[in-house]
């Protein structure tokens, strides 16, 4: 899969990590905007996949560090139920991750996209997703 | 208030395998307050259908919609032109909101696709008294 470029989605939090995925553009990945962990819902995370990402990351706050006190708690339990459903549809569940990230590491932000998407490098395109 | 729960995945692709348009309807009543059968999960589950047929290279046509009461006419007739687009309406209203759906629109293949597990009042929030359990095996979901 090496000429494969997979096409990675960051579900980020503007309160934390949206912060720090501004300043980082890393080819291939797709920040978007979300006000809160919490205002998730488990038919963006699919939307995500549906509109041809490989692999979808949910970044919000750090743990008892949200600004709306349990929009980061919230986000895991949706990935977690979002990745339940991806296992139904029969979509490995691995293309979707929640990370807690600092609105001030971007280090962490840049280490935890590039492992998302060298895992995405390896498992290839999304099953039944058109090759172009 | 009526709880349900939404049917397992597996068999909402199995029942609309068939059809190449599909409308998934929801009801904004308690199956929306018990996370079941609202706009949301309407929307998850098209999504979901249209990525199940994706990898089976079956492109379908979903869309989710939702009614503010799918077990009353005056609601439910808003989608009468809606309707006529769509082969199947996969309805994750209660199985009063299906009847009503089948009652309304005869000539409409209309699927369940929620199972009504339940019904009373709410004692706090998510804790719902059974007094009328008994009729548990009366509903139709």
């Amino acid at each position: 899969m090496a000429d494969f470029n997979p096409s990675l989605v960051t579900l980020c939090c503007e309160n934390s990590a949206f912060l720090v995925a501004e300043e980082e553009n890393l080819p291939g990945v797709t920040p978007v905007k979300i006000p809160c962990g919490g205002q998730v819902e488990h038919y963006h995370i699919l939307n995500a996949f549906d509109q041809g990402a490989d692999g979808v990351m949910v970044l919000a706050c750090l743990k008892e560090n949200c600004k709306h006190f349990w929009g980061n708690d919230r986000a895991e339990k949706k990935v977690n139920y979002v990745k339940g459903m991806l296992e139904n549809i029969g979509i490995n569940a691995e293309r979707l991750a929640y990370s807690p990230v600092a609105a001030n590491n971007e280090y962490k932000y840049g280490e935890l996209v590039k492992e998302m998407y060298d895992k995405l490098k390896e498992m290839g395109p999304m099953e039944g997703k058109v090759k172009k | 208030m009526i709880i349900g729960e939404r049917k397992p995945l597996e068999e909402v692709f199995d029942r609309t395998s068939s059809f190449n348009k599909i409308l998934v309807l929801g009801c904004e009543a308690c199956v929306a307050v018990c996370l079941a059968g609202g706009k949301k999960e309407a929307e998850e589950t098209a999504e979901a259908i249209s990525l199940h047929r994706k990898k089976e290279n079956k492109p379908v046509e979903v869309k989710a919609e939702s009614v503010q009461r799918q077990c009353e006419f005056e609601f439910i007739d808003e989608f009468k032109d809606l309707l006529k687009d769509y082969d199947v309406v996969l309805s994750v209203a209660c199985g009063v909101g299906v009847q009503t759906m089948v009652d309304r629109y005869p000539e409409k293949i209309v699927l369940p696709g929620l199972n009504t597990t339940f019904l009373g009042y709410p004692l706090e929030q998510g804790v719902l008294d059974g007094k009328l359990s008994g009729l548990r095996r009366l509903c139709p979901g």
